[in-house]
């Protein structure tokens, strides 16, 4: 939908360093950037990072205030819960576990979701329709009671609560690559590319994908938000994470009890889920705004 | 547009709404679980005794809330024979019985009732009792039933208790939850229907309510009885609404969606009691949570053993993490109100480094894990299990004990207590009756099983014999004495580690007034009264 | 036009039989203890799709009611609390998304983007828990649990409380209607602010899209007023397009308002599926994708044929397409 109707020359091929230094002058999109960086790193390296360990009690300290709050210490910067456990620790933890999933399966059904929708975009017939009315009965039945059907089927586990999310959002991934692809395949320069008698893989990667950039990061953006959500959803309804394990979702929930004494527990693990999906939306809305500058 | 229209009609018509609890009429209480049954006498936990033992039913005496003395209920009096082995009750005239969708009473209550409902307990070939059997092991398994011989009916309002041997206990055991009285009548013409099993979850009985209602949402219903016995109700209707989430709860009793709420969390109490709007009620219970060392089992078949694990663990800071002003401490087995308990107990010293030297003299392996289990979830101490055995866990962790909890679902628990595998395990225990007996003879008796609580599967004949000593003694001083002596030996063997008492909470709103609740046979609304808010 | 209705009818068709099949394996799962190995699982298919065509969708393990009768119930009242969000959001989305869209990237679209983004990054269940939280800072008499307050004893109708409520008048006047309408209200705010985030994302970007179109810059030269554009020619060119695009959302929707419902105990799907499975009976999710699939199915069909009826567009390119 974004090709524009006046101009029917499109550029066959946009060059990424073109878009890329469009995406530099966005100073917003720029930092949103590099705290995604930092998000990725602390969710790789958070079991170093922490000043204790998440698991670890202090009696001294049982559900002090963040630090900045009367009656908190700068021993546990964003206080302890009621174990005496620090919460910047289980929350970069718990961290770990949300947004780390949410990147593993963004990537999953992104990889899995483009080589399905793009196989059924290009071929005809009764395979093609097959997925088709499959993708349309899958996408009738609402992503929570899928992951409850799933983890019926299967145990709890944050494993399975994983493979829930990534089943439940890949039709939509499937569906939205599909309708893109299928769009472009009537346009001129692709007409053209199949003309010249180019394979399928050929006119993926030289017609259609480098056209469709701004698409694909719209959907990306979208699982990828969607992801965090659910997985946060179903470890607060207690069928992701099993204790001791922690999770953000899974962190609110386990303090719903201690909403009056300290706030806190609940306050903080929502903001950071907040704050993960802000991140990544301004920054992808900057690269979209690039790819779309870029294309013109 | 239309619809706009309506929608902002309706936004408007809400700003004026009233909060529920403005209807005068209708009592909302929201407890934390759901009754089991609508019958005392099958189910002792305490969400179906708030449900069910003074809204619907009367017994035959009762305790005065102030007093604490036995005083009539549907009898009008009592004579205890010379040779005190036989009571004589004199029993009420016109009481009737609920009226209902599914019953209409066509007599008054009499001796027929009384024997048909306590029989239930216990004769074997009564018709009803194996109804509703499958309702857990403590079925029917009371004090009680090894008291009486039998019960004879002498006239329409008079009946004789005859004893087996002479026991002291029999008007407890009257006054306490399960020696409610049933119809007769009802009970004939569900047996003529051939469902007998709709005795216990459609309940006809004396009390100041009826049932109405109950749905699975966890809603249930009462009315008034209009034909009661006794003083006329204030409050129409009653509702129960069971409400699981305790911060919920309290949310519910802010927002007027709740008139009272049981159990607060510890966590809350604190800002509640600076609520100007709101205030709490406590109660001491004769419960107890503890935890039990198993003496069958290597190395707590030790005694110094067992003194060692229980310095190494800090009772004050279990406490204070998990029940802020909710419990008192404890040191033996009863709680501070106990006419039995002894107040020359020491409390239990917190000292680790006595404990880890006691160990390596003893020779302890600190290379086993020794398990702690625990229930996922009890009716009574719900919030509190698991956070205390982590706090355990961490205490022995500081002496260089590793230990393993396992949360374990009702059926899983019971198979590992009877297969006699764990090392300790903590669990609560809930007196039925208030007499000293009701605590120790679960806990230490060598008849009791581990299910029935003896989980330290502890069995030794002096306390054996001390206890069945005291159960017929009818001095009372030696009674006392007794019950001091049980005290010192277990504060010595260190069978079980006592954590806490917990209080029974209810938290309301400053208009209501006059409901009661009574430790061991759940709350009363009988006298409940409702004002206008604000 | 009846070749296009044809095969609407026929894709409804096969897509019912694949949701069919899936919650025909859920229960085929749920009570695999009792099935013979030996017999044959479409002549099992057919057995189940007969008992649920007679409406024996068997019996619920909590209340001894019938699935069908639990489910309908209960995706009711996930229904209203859908349909009164929707209308909140329509009323707020649908301005701010017009704005939005014809000034766009000007500071006022940035300003609402910013405002759809929160709505979008706040996970909708830890929302509810703040709105539950509010009471204990703030003296605030909104409801924050259950569909109605058990004072008031509503006999059932039509399943939909609102309107159970209103006809039950005579009983409580309208104040069981009033306790209802409350008690929907934190919910709702808690759906809506999804909803909104999508409704203004939508709106916006089917604005922007019209606003590109030749036939508004042959209406600025024209010399026409924004105002004037906007309600001749925009709003009926883009309107239209943003209910199919939402229907999609249909689903995501649905799953966010049983989140909500379970977090504020409102008796609807939420609830209804999450004790189910905590009592065991598995049963109920086949109920489930039967009643709430089959809802999103059938709902998309009927405003997949409106709009054929409604929008010129879609008809030519039916007859371009044949």
């Amino acid at each position: 939908m974004l090709i524009n109707n006046e101009f029917n020359e499109q550029k066959i091929q946009s060059p990424l360093h073109y878009i890329w230094s469009i995406f530099l002058k966005n100073n917003f999109a720029v930092f949103a950037m590099w705290v995604g960086i930092g998000l990725i790193l602390i969710s790789l390296f958070a079991d170093v990072i922490v000043l204790y360990s998440p698991f670890l009690q202090d009696p001294e300290h049982l559900l002090s205030a963040p630090y900045w709050i009367e009656g908190g210490t700068t021993e546990h910067l964003f206080g302890t819960d009621d174990l005496g456990r620090d919460t910047l620790a289980r929350l970069i933890k718990g961290f770990q576990f949300t947004f780390g999933g949410a990147l593993v399966i963004t990537c999953a059904i992104t990889f899995v979701g483009a080589i399905i929708g793009s196989t059924a975009a290009l071929t005809r017939g009764l395979k093609a329709s097959v997925l088709h009315h499959l993708l349309d009965a899958l996408l009738t039945i609402p992503t929570l009671l899928i992951a409850f059907i799933l983890i019926v089927l299967f145990d709890p586990s944050y494993q399975n609560a994983l493979i829930a999310v990534s089943l439940s959002l890949l039709p939509q991934f499937i569906r939205g690559i599909y309708n893109t692809i299928d769009s472009q395949l009537n346009k001129q320069y692709v007409v053209a590319l199949q003309l010249d008698g180019a394979t399928n893989i050929r006119l993926l990667r030289f017609g259609i994908y480098p056209n469709i950039l701004e698409p694909i990061v719209t959907l990306v953006n979208r699982i990828f938000t969607m992801a965090i959500l659910e997985i946060a959803t179903l470890g607060f309804l207690g069928f992701g994470t099993q204790s001791p394990d922690i999770e953000l979702g899974k962190l609110i929930a386990d303090s719903i009890d201690l909403s009056y004494l300290s706030p806190w527990l609940i306050i903080l693990p929502g903001l950071l889920i907040f704050i993960i999906i802000m991140v990544v939306n301004i920054f992808t809305e900057g690269l979209r705004h690039a790819i779309i500058q870029g294309e013109d | 547009m239309r619809f706009i229209l309506i929608f902002t009609t309706a936004l408007i018509l809400s700003g004026c709404y009233q909060s529920e609890s403005s209807l005068k009429d209708s009592l909302i209480y929201c407890p934390e679980s759901k009754a089991l049954s609508f019958n005392p006498q099958i189910s002792h936990d305490i969400s179906s005794l708030d449900a069910t033992t003074h809204q619907l039913y009367n017994r035959l005496v009762k305790r005065d809330p102030t007093t604490h003395n036995y005083v009539p209920d549907l009898a009008t009096g009592w004579l205890l024979s010379a040779d005190k082995l036989s009571y004589t009750f004199f029993l009420r005239q016109n009481v009737n019985f609920h009226q209902t969708d599914y019953f209409t009473p066509t007599r008054h209550f009499k001796a027929d009732d009384v024997i048909f409902s306590l029989q239930r307990m216990l004769d074997q070939a009564h018709p009803f009792h194996s109804v509703n059997h499958g309702m857990g092991y403590y079925f029917f398994n009371h004090p009680f039933t090894n008291l009486i011989k039998d019960i004879v009916k002498i006239d329409d309002y008079t009946i004789k208790f005859i004893l087996k041997k002479p026991d002291i206990t029999l008007l407890d055991n009257l006054a306490a939850h399960y020696s409610v009285i049933l119809s007769q009548e009802y009970a004939q013409q569900l047996i003529a229907h051939g469902e007998p099993d709709k005795i216990d979850f459609y309940p006809i009985g004396t009390g100041p309510y009826k049932f109405k209602s109950s749905n699975d949402a966890g809603i249930t219903h009462y009315l008034n009885h209009a034909k009661f016995w006794g003083d006329k109700v204030s409050v129409n209707n009653i509702i129960f609404d069971v409400t699981e989430n305790n911060t919920k709860r309290y949310a519910k009793l802010l927002t007027g969606e709740c008139d009272i709420i049981a159990n607060p969390a510890p966590s809350q109490l604190k800002q509640m009691s600076e609520k100007a709007n709101i205030l709490l009620s406590s109660e001491p219970t004769a419960n107890i949570l503890l935890w039990a060392f198993n003496s069958n089992k290597i190395p707590f078949t030790e005694k110094k053993i067992r003194q060692a694990f229980s310095k190494a663990v800090d009772q004050n800071n279990l406490l204070e993490a998990v029940f802020y002003q909710s419990a008192t401490a404890t040191s033996t087995l009863l709680n501070h109100q106990s006419w039995a308990y002894n107040r020359r107990s020491t409390d239990i010293p917190y000292k680790p480094q006595e404990a880890l030297s006691t160990l390596q003299e003893m020779g302890y392996d600190f290379n086993k894990k020794i398990t702690i289990l625990t229930p996922v979830k009890n009716s009574l101490f719900n919030h509190s299990f698991h956070k205390i055995a982590e706090l355990i866990q961490a205490n022995l962790l500081k002496i260089g004990v590793e230990s393993e909890i396992l949360f374990l679902t009702q059926t899983e628990l019971e198979k590992r207590l009877l297969s006699g595998k764990y090392d300790t395990y903590l669990t609560a225990v809930n007196g039925k009756i208030n007499d000293p007996d009701s605590i120790f003879r679960p806990l230490l008796s060598c008849d009791s099983t581990v299910l029935e609580g003896n989980s330290s599967q502890w069995c030794s004949k002096e306390v054996q014999s001390l206890l069945n000593l005291t159960l017929s003694e009818s001095n009372f001083t030696t009674r006392i004495k007794n019950y001091y002596k049980l005290q010192e030996i277990i504060q010595e063997e260190r069978i079980y580690f006592p954590i806490a008492h917990v209080l029974r909470m209810d938290a309301f709103k400053i208009n209501i007034s006059g409901f009661w609740v009574d430790p061991f046979t759940g709350i009363n609304f009988q006298h409940v009264k409702k004002t206008e808010a604000h | 036009m009846l070749n296009y209705l044809f095969r609407r009818l026929n894709l409804l068709l096969i897509t019912a039989l694949i949701l069919s099949i899936i919650a025909f394996i859920i229960s085929l799962w749920s009570n695999q203890a009792r099935t013979v190995q030996d017999v044959n699982v479409f002549i099992l298919y057919l057995d189940y799709m007969g008992n649920i065509l007679q409406g024996q969708w068997g019996i619920s393990l909590i209340n001894q009611k019938s699935h069908m009768q639990n489910g309908l119930i209960a995706f009711s009242s996930t229904l209203e609390l859908c349909l009164v969000a929707l209308l909140t959001s329509v009323i707020i989305g649908i301005p701010l998304g017009i704005f939005s869209g014809i000034y766009r990237n000007g500071i006022l679209d940035y300003t609402i983007m910013s405002i759809a983004l929160i709505g979008l990054a706040l996970p909708a269940f830890w929302l509810a828990i703040m709105l539950i939280m509010l009471p204990i800072t703030f003296d605030m008499g909104l409801p924050v649990d259950g569909n109605i307050s058990p004072i008031y004893d509503i006999p059932m109708i039509t399943g939909f409380q609102l309107i159970d409520s209103l006809l039950a008048s005579d009983l409580y006047n309208l104040a069981a209607f009033v306790d209802r309408l409350t008690h929907l209200i934190l919910p709702s705010v808690v759906l809506s602010f999804f909803l909104t985030s999508e409704i203004i994302r939508l709106t916006r970007y089917s604005i922007s899209q019209v606003m590109k179109s030749n036939y508004i810059k042959a209406a600025n030269t024209k010399g026409l007023t924004v105002i004037q554009i906007v309600f001749r020619h925009v709003l009926k060119n883009a309107l239209p397009p943003i209910i199919p695009q939402l229907r999609l959302q249909l689903n995501t929707i649905i799953s966010i308002a049983m989140t909500v419902e379970i977090v504020f105990d409102a008796q609807g799907s939420g609830v209804w599926l999450l004790t189910s499975i905590k009592a065991g009976d598995y049963l109920a999710l086949s109920a489930a994708v039967i009643i709430i699939s089959g809802f999103i199915l059938l709902s998309s069909i009927v405003i997949d044929i409106l709009q054929m009826f409604i929008s010129p567009t879609t008809r030519k390119m039916l007859y371009a397409d044949k």
